[in-house]
């Protein structure tokens, strides 16, 4: 016998999510096509910095085919490699400054989505590029000019692995997570930037877990081991615009509640577990 | 002035020998409206009565533009017959609900406003003032398909309603709902009408909710007004119509009567 669909009862407050678990998945399912678009957006900012390192791929491999041919020798390899990394790292600093103007706005499109705010997307994108665009500037020219120097070091001939990886090891693991910390931080208060700075070092020693939110972030990285370098970026673009924006979200919703747990709970009990219902 | 709204301040609608005609075939026409006069009082919660096929759905459609007619209708002073419906300041909700399936349902009641450009915090505001008058706040992230026919129906109400409208035609929106519930939905709209002074035009075929629920009714019977009073009036009445529909229902208590 066939069965009857049962009436749809009342949406009431209690089917809400209850944890950012579930919200996350909430906005996935409600809000995909925001999603989509956000992906579209990092990947079309990202195009630029992705041009200039397909580039020096292209240079770096030419540099291994002419050693494999023996046509140079390893110094001369080395040297050369050093040096497409150094202007690579170079051209990355303007590169990375736009960048950084387009995720001033992604910034404010994830922040409404993990709040369960109404999304005007052009116009919340656009109100995030003109609220937030120095401090995602400064945080992205520091990035990339830290970036410049740890590769720069990285490559030297230093006595022991260590003192190459030293540098690359304090940007990781001390400045990262609270310059992104800093950043989410703009989309929220209003604070002076030495305050927002001290509190992002704040937050982030109050919260141990951010930096495995942030090596969770990072994992695409991984990809840049992939040897052919058409898989390589095709794999980097697919991930860039269907997984980065879902991973962004993850990371937002772990910032909210990094924020929740050290700032919001005493000082901003308004916006304490925005988009989410606890259950009493 | 093109662009331009008129502006009614206190809205009362006359009609005034308003005919409609829709065309069977090439010697037939159908007339749904036969010279249909009568006035809807301003600032009140109309009832507009008759039975299936009477005409009232297309007297709605004339008020709103959307029917061609011969005749006069007017807003106050104003005659309608070269104001396009989208000037009228007014909404129609009609019987199916038609909320847009993948937006939010903020989305879906904000959807007049973005249209218009309005800026982001005056259609938030808008958006949910009237959600909490309607009870929808906690819906307002969900998708259609997550609510009740109750609540859809509500957000179509809400909608309806976001561009502050002076006039308000309701044809039969709650026919899908049970009575308890239509109950609800009246009371709902009759107190935000009130309190935004706005003209109700509410469209039944169930003579004990307009006895009940309306100021000023309108009795329509074959395209023709019939009848026009308050309850009491309707109620005693002795048209044959009205005695109809009247024995259709049983224990019809008109508002007031003891």
């Amino acid at each position: 016998m066939a069965k009857n669909k049962a009436p749809k009862g009342d949406f009431t407050r209690s089917m809400l999510p209850h944890n950012r678990w579930e919200e996350f998945f909430d906005i996935i399912k409600l809000r995909h096509q925001y999603l989509l678009a956000f992906g579209g957006l990092l990947f079309l900012f990202a195009l630029p910095m992705i041009a200039a390192y397909v580039v020096r791929d292209i240079y770096s491999s030419s540099v291994y085919s002419s050693l494999a041919a023996q046509e140079i020798d390893q110094a001369t390899a080395s040297d050369m490699l050093r040096q497409i990394a150094f202007f690579g790292d170079l051209i990355l600093i303007p590169l990375a400054a736009a960048f950084s103007i387009g995720m001033a706005g992604l910034g404010r499109i994830l922040l409404r989505l993990s709040w369960e705010d109404p999304l005007f997307f052009w116009q919340d994108f656009k109100e995030g590029i003109q609220s937030c665009w120095r401090s995602y500037l400064v945080v992205f020219l520091l990035l990339s000019l830290l970036y410049l120097i740890d590769d720069f070091v990285m490559m030297s001939p230093l006595p022991s692995l260590i003192f190459n990886a030293l540098p690359f090891g304090f940007t990781a693991f001390l400045l990262l997570v609270p310059f992104c910390y800093l950043m989410g931080m703009d989309q929220i208060y209003k604070m002076t930037f030495r305050e927002k700075l001290s509190n992002a070092f704040t937050v982030y020693f109050k919260t141990p877990s951010s930096l495995l939110a942030l090596l969770f972030l990072c994992l695409p990285l991984l990809l840049t081991f992939i040897p052919s370098v058409t898989w390589k970026w095709i794999a980097i673009a697919i991930t860039i615009i269907f997984l980065g924006p879902l991973m962004l979200l993850a990371y937002q919703l772990e910032q909210n509640y990094a924020f929740d747990k050290v700032i919001n709970q005493d000082y901003y009990p308004e916006i304490y577990d925005k988009g989410i219902i606890r259950k009493k | 002035m093109e662009g331009l709204l008129y502006n009614f301040s206190m809205p009362k609608i006359t009609l005034d020998h308003v005919t409609v005609a829709y065309h069977l075939n090439r010697n037939e026409d159908f007339l749904a409206l036969d010279g249909a006069s009568t006035v809807f009082e301003n600032k009140a919660f109309n009832v507009l009565i008759g039975p299936s096929g009477s005409g009232k759905t297309t007297l709605l459609r004339a008020v709103s533009g959307l029917a061609d007619y011969e005749g006069k209708i007017y807003f106050d002073t104003q005659n309608m017959a070269d104001i396009p419906p989208q000037k009228r300041e007014l909404a129609y909700v009609s019987q199916g609900i038609k909320l847009y399936p993948s937006m939010t349902i903020f989305e879906n009641i904000a959807f007049p406003l973005r249209v218009m450009k309005l800026p982001r915090e005056e259609v938030i505001n808008k958006v949910y003032s009237l959600a909490k008058a309607f009870d929808i706040s906690d819906c307002l992230t969900r998708k259609p398909r997550h609510l009740s026919e109750g609540q859809k129906q509500r957000v179509a109400m809400a909608r309806a309603l976001i561009k502050d409208p002076k006039i308000l035609l309701l044809d039969e929106p709650f026919s899908s709902l049970d009575q308890l519930h239509r109950k609800e939905f009246l009371d709902m709209i009759r107190a935000y009408a009130a309190k935004k002074e706005v003209t109700v035009v509410y469209v039944t075929h169930d003579i004990k909710e307009a006895l009940l629920s309306g100021e000023h009714i309108v009795v329509l019977d074959e395209g023709k007004v019939i009848m026009q009073g308050n309850a009491d009036e309707v109620y005693c009445s002795s048209h044959p119509t009205i005695v109809a529909m009247r024995l259709d229902c049983e224990a019809v208590v008109p508002s007031g009567k003891e």
